[in-house]
């Protein structure tokens, strides 16, 4: 576990090493050039004591003022390249996160909401982000600064520098004890965090129902809890976080204050103040330096749980993508659907497929219908690569699922359902994403399909921009786009998934039409909970509880399946069919 | 200039939340403050240690009792200092702590009391970035930054007092520096709060990309989009890298030009201080405690700009969110007046709405809906069936015209009575993280369990439900791990029959189920409800022929009845 989050982030550093490499470099030469700075003061005191050569201290104040200079340097330098690596690994992270959830399989990784890989996006970036940035510019230099800082004060006092040694030893263990402790904290915290997330999250999707059933007081007393809670382990954390700190500073007060007096008082008759002047120099430096360290345990945990986060995000994406596919086109001589004793059990044990076997051939068009949960729609779903099958094998146009790239077989197939959604941009964008036909084709097939006067009313016409929840369009109006978006693919498979419930029957009769149309060479999958389209097709698949029940014309099915004259007759009451 | 002012305009509006609080706040300011004082007294007791012990009038002789009680004088100061810092540090967190949770819990507050209109129009994932990517970023303004600034600043005035004690030439010689300082500050970031506006645009752009991608997962695949759709979001990251990149080049400068001018601080304190010790006018022990001072400074210095750079990225973020809660809220009727339902008739006169402005849906409709029957809404793909089941659910106010339940304007009735009274089976019925019992006995009390499993059954929900092992304790999300859509319907449907309603809309509540399902389910809720007034939206003719009444709408106009 260690090591694989040790490798990832070298990877991450990786393009940067020389980068690091030149930064180190510098930052030795500032630490030089800071401690430096400090030793010259004592020949400086020295001579203005003993009232030496004037000219002698002026040469010192240029060397001084060289010392300060490249300690200048340094800083600049440094932090811009620090904000270079750190922005360039913020990036990368984000884009990986990006990729991870396009690629992820099964979205429930994510969690309940879609807030957490939103954090992660941004806030958990964000702190890996000042973490790396902090650590260039001012954790770096600080084991240079110290240990040159050690080495001077061992020159002048050993035994207090053997005394400060402790006490650094003992700070950085305590830190490193504290972080531990800190770091559970920030995982309770940021659990608690996440909840209150999904909470607000689900006040924005809930909005009505919330709103139906007077929902107030209850949603503010769910909150209020979660909400308590987290402020709980915030209020831990922040005390956690200033008081360790506060007691190294004090200590190291002490401590120093006691050097001070004892290197003064004993040292009778023989006083160097310069010796007094730059050792205080020394110890000061060391405490500014010191009680960062334990800011590092506040801060290191924190980096570290939400790097963990982002790579648990990362790692669920890639899980799905460890097989490698079999990258051969498709064939075109071999049966548009092939299925063999597909079988899918549910998490829960219940089987949703139960030994499938099918085959669809090229140019045929085929109705499966059967009551909710027959199993038709998993069925594609695993054709489309959105689930894996439990065992059996399936062919798409000679391509087996699972095996190929799943990207080839989706440019044979074309999808429409009602689990399909409609994105955030143009409304060019939903009706053709990749931008590859032209206004006419694409407003002829929306006039045929019968929102093409929906869409020239738009502000912008094609070029409207919606949103994915947009309450101006119509649960139907999104379906046709979604059939639009389909049916402009030249595919060899149309798949139309329970797509027609919320189209009226006008409308629902000119879809059919126009699909009969413009797939008339190609193969069709209608599933279907009625029989609506069973007049169109060559075939029909009656499905139940993971079965092919029965499958053949509408009239022999009407004849033998008792199961089939059921939807029949409840669709077809009075009025005929269910539109 | 006018950057400093923006900032201190939304720093007021954050004094609102601090509320009662800000004595302590007062009370914070002032301890540090002596805190700063009683450090600051210890470097400067040092150097006169030193003059003392270097003047040639000291009697050599020493002994180790007064050391030992210098010591412990010295001691008490820093327990004294440490005593009173952390003290203030804990009435600060406490503060500011309170403060962030009434922040949040308005948050969540002001989300259930804006209207509809407000989150259907926000982008999803700007709404959500407001309280994944700023709620944090205000949280740690309000508990560390601001106050951090304050505390910090005062204990650079603190220092400075003592550095003019110390020596009068040096602490004007080292202060000249600061105008300077600022000047340079001033300069650096001088149009940076537009590339922190533009990264908080691009954040959340990125994640409602995010989102986009969250949602419409299985399109981006169906399509082949995944290039579009890296090719955006890359485009979006890169903008925020190079506005991050150019903001932080200049204000990552701010911190490195502070350490530079104290080095030169130190450089032109060293070489006037040796100058003057040179002259003689300057004794070494208090140059001691000059350079103490210098050093001393250094960190509230280096403090005082990281978190006031910080604070500025922070004051976009919190300028966010009191965007989102100072957004009037619904107009909601003034307190409950004792409406009592009657039976339930609904009629509306004159009806015209729009959900954009200009863009009229509802065109001056009027009908009426009979009390204890059920009346079925039907019409083509988007002739605006669901949005008069919105208009009578009060979602919307601003419509012209009226809709009155039992000859009361609906906007007039308090929430709280029309709550179980007039509920909706809506078209892509909603979840919450929990149980499926809690989501079916959403905000509802006194449900026996025998109720609410014949209610269960009657939707078809128990058939489901009987296959999962955990049974109804199954949890289930909100966005993810959500049933599928037609048990979906069903838990709504249960939830809508169990709180007992005299007015029950049906949103195509039964679309997406098989006939057989659907019809049984119908059949069944139809003896349920005998006696309550229904409103069946659909395109299904076999359920609008159970209907008494059957209303035709078509491009937002009554058809015919």
């Amino acid at each position: 576990m260690d090591k694989d989050r040790d490798r990832s982030i070298n990877r991450l550093l990786h393009p940067y090493r020389w980068t690091l490499a030149f930064i180190v470099a510098i930052q030795v030469l500032g630490a030089i050039a800071q401690v430096e700075a400090i030793t010259i003061l004592k020949p400086m005191i020295n001579i203005a004591v003993n009232e030496g050569d004037l000219n002698e201290i002026l040469a010192m104040g240029a060397y001084l003022l060289l010392f300060t200079f490249i300690s200048l340097a340094v800083i600049a330098v440094t932090s811009f390249l620090a904000s270079k690596v750190a922005s360039g690994v913020s990036n990368e992270l984000r884009m990986r996160i990006m990729r991870a959830t396009l690629e992820m399989q099964d979205m429930s990784r994510l969690g309940n909401t879609s807030t957490l890989a939103m954090s992660s996006l941004t806030t958990d970036v964000t702190i890996v982000e000042k973490f790396i940035l902090e650590l260039l510019r001012t954790y770096l230099p600080m084991p240079f600064l110290l240990a040159l800082l050690f080495y001077f004060t061992f020159d002048i006092n050993d035994t207090v520098g053997l005394i400060l040694l402790i006490m650094m030893v003992a700070i950085t263990i305590v830190t490193l004890l504290l972080s531990k402790r800190i770091q559970h904290l920030y995982n309770l915290q940021i659990t608690a965090q996440d909840r209150v997330n999904n909470l607000l999250k689900e006040k924005v999707t809930g909005a009505r129902t919330i709103r139906a059933f007077n929902g107030m007081e209850h949603e503010i007393g769910r909150f209020g809890e979660a909400s308590t809670e987290f402020g709980g382990f915030n209020r831990r954390l922040l005390m956690n976080s200033y008081y360790l700190p506060h007691i190294a500073t004090a200590v190291m007060w002490i401590f120093v204050i006691f050097i001070f007096l004892d290197s003064a008082l004993s040292g009778t008759g023989k006083i160097i103040p310069e010796e007094i002047i730059i050792f205080m120099q020394y110890a000061t430096t060391m405490i500014a330096t010191l009680t960062i360290i334990p800011y590092l345990s506040v801060e290191e945990p924190r980096a570290r749980i939400c790097f963990d986060r982002i790579r648990s995000i990362i790692a669920a994406g890639k899980k799905s993508k460890s097989v490698i596919y079999m990258d051969s086109p498709a064939d075109p001589d071999t049966p548009m659907v092939e299925v063999k004793d597909m079988v899918k059990v549910d998490t829960r044990g219940n089987h949703i497929l139960n030994g499938i076997d099918l085959t669809i051939a090229r140019g045929e068009k085929v109705t499966m219908v059967g009551m909710n949960g027959s199993g038709a729609t998993e069925l594609f779903s695993i054709a489309m690569g959105f689930s894996a099958p439990d065992s059996g094998e399936m062919h798409i146009a000679g391509l087996k699922v699972g095996r190929a790239n799943p990207s080839r077989i989706r440019s044979v197939v074309s999808y429409a359902g009602n689990n399909m959604s409609v994105m955030r941009g143009t409304v060019r964008f939903n009706l053709d994403p990749k931008g590859e036909h032209s206004d006419e084709e694409i407003m002829a097939l929306c006039d045929r399909i019968g929102i093409g006067k929906f869409i020239s009313g738009l502000p912008g016409g094609l070029d409207h921009a919606i949103t994915s929840d947009s309450s101006s369009m119509s649960g139907g109006q999104r379906l046709q786009m979604i059939l639009v978006r389909c049916l402009l693919h030249d595919s060899d498979l149309y798949i139309f998934d329970d797509c027609f419930f919320s189209l009226d029957q006008v409308t629902k009769g000119k879809v059919l039409s126009t699909i009969m149309d413009v797939c008339r060479d190609k193969a069709v999958v209608f599933i279907m909970h009625d029989v609506s389209t069973c007049m169109v097709s060559d075939r029909i698949i009656l499905m139940d509880r993971g079965r092919i029940q029965d499958s053949g014309t509408h009239e022999e099915l009407l004849s033998r399946s008792q199961l089939y004259k059921d939807i029949c007759s409840v669709g077809q009451r009075r009025n005929g069919t269910w539109a | 200039m006018g950057m400093i002012s923006q900032s201190t305009i939304v720093l007021r509006r954050l004094e609102d939340y601090v509320g009662d609080d800000k004595y302590l706040m007062r009370k914070c300011i002032m301890l540090s403050f002596a805190a700063t004082v009683i450090l600051s007294v210890v470097p400067y007791f040092c150097g006169r240690v030193l003059d003392w012990l270097v003047s040639p009038d000291t009697v050599q002789a020493l002994d180790l009792s007064m050391l030992l009680d210098l010591c412990t004088f010295i001691i008490l100061l820093v327990v004294l200092w440490y005593v009173m810092t952390c003290h203030s540090k804990n009435i600060m967190s406490k503060m500011s702590l309170q403060t962030a949770r009434r922040m949040r819990n308005e948050m969540n507050d002001k989300l259930l009391r804006v209207p509809i209109s407000y989150i259907d129009g926000m982008p999803p994932g700007d709404l959500s970035s407001r309280f994944t990517a700023d709620m944090p970023a205000v949280s740690k303004l309000i508990s560390n930054d601001y106050i951090g600034f304050i505390v910090h600043f005062t204990m650079i005035i603190g220092i400075f007092i003592m550095m003019f004690i110390t020596s009068p030439i040096l602490a004007i010689l080292y202060a000249i520096l600061m105008p300077i300082t600022v000047l340079i500050i001033r300069y650096l970031i001088r149009d940076s709060e537009d590339d922190y506006r533009r990264q908080k645009a691009a954040v959340a752009e990125l994640n409602t990309q995010m989102s986009d991608i969250i949602s419409a997962h299985k399109t981006i695949k169906a399509e082949n989009m995944e290039e579009v759709v890296k090719k955006r979001f890359t485009l979006y990251n890169d903008e925020f890298t190079e506005a991050f990149i150019r903001s932080n080049t200049r204000t990552g400068m701010i911190a490195p030009v502070v350490s530079i001018m104290a080095n030169i601080g130190y450089l032109v304190t060293v070489i006037a201080g040796v100058l003057l010790i040179y002259g003689g006018s300057m004794p070494v022990g208090m140059f001691l405690s000059f350079l103490i001072y210098v050093r001393l400074v250094n960190s509230p210095l280096l403090m005082t700009v990281t978190v006031f750079d910080g604070m500025r990225e922070e004051i976009i973020s919190l300028e966010r969110i009191l965007d989102v809660l100072e957004e009037p809220d619904e107009e909601v009727p003034s307190e409950d007046d004792g409406f009592v339902m009657g039976e339930g008739r609904v009629s509306f006169r004159d009806v015209s709405f729009s959900y954009v402005e200009g863009r009229e849906i509802i065109h001056s409709v009027s009908f009426d809906i009979e009390p204890g029957k059920i009346t079925a809404l039907v019409g083509p793909t988007a002739s605006g069936k669901t949005t008069l089941a919105n208009l009578m659910m009060g979602f919307y106010s601003d419509y012209t015209g009226s809709i009155e339940i039992d000859g009361r304007e609906i906007r007039t009735i308090p929430r709280k009575d029309l709550s179980h009274r007039l509920v909706a089976v809506l078209q892509n019925p909603w979840t919450f993280e929990g149980t499926i019992r809690e989501n079916v006995l959403y905000n509802m009390e006194g449900v026996s369990e025998e109720t609410f499993l014949d209610v269960c059954r009657l939707t078809g929900l128990d058939d489901y439900v009987g296959r999962l092992t955990d049974g109804y304790e199954t949890r289930i999300g909100n966005e993810m791990n959500r049933l599928p859509l037609a048990q979906r319907r069903m838990l709504a449907i249960s939830r809508a029959i169990l709180s007992d309603p005299k007015i029950l809309i049906l949103d195509e509540a039964v679309a997406g189920l098989d006939p057989i399902t659907g019809q049984t389910i119908f059949d069944r809720l139809k003896d349920r409800v005998d006696g309550r007034t229904v409103l069946i939206i659909s395109h299904n003719l076999a359920l609008i022929d159970q209907a008494d009444t059957v209303i035709r709408i078509d491009e937002g106009r009554i058809v015919n009845e």
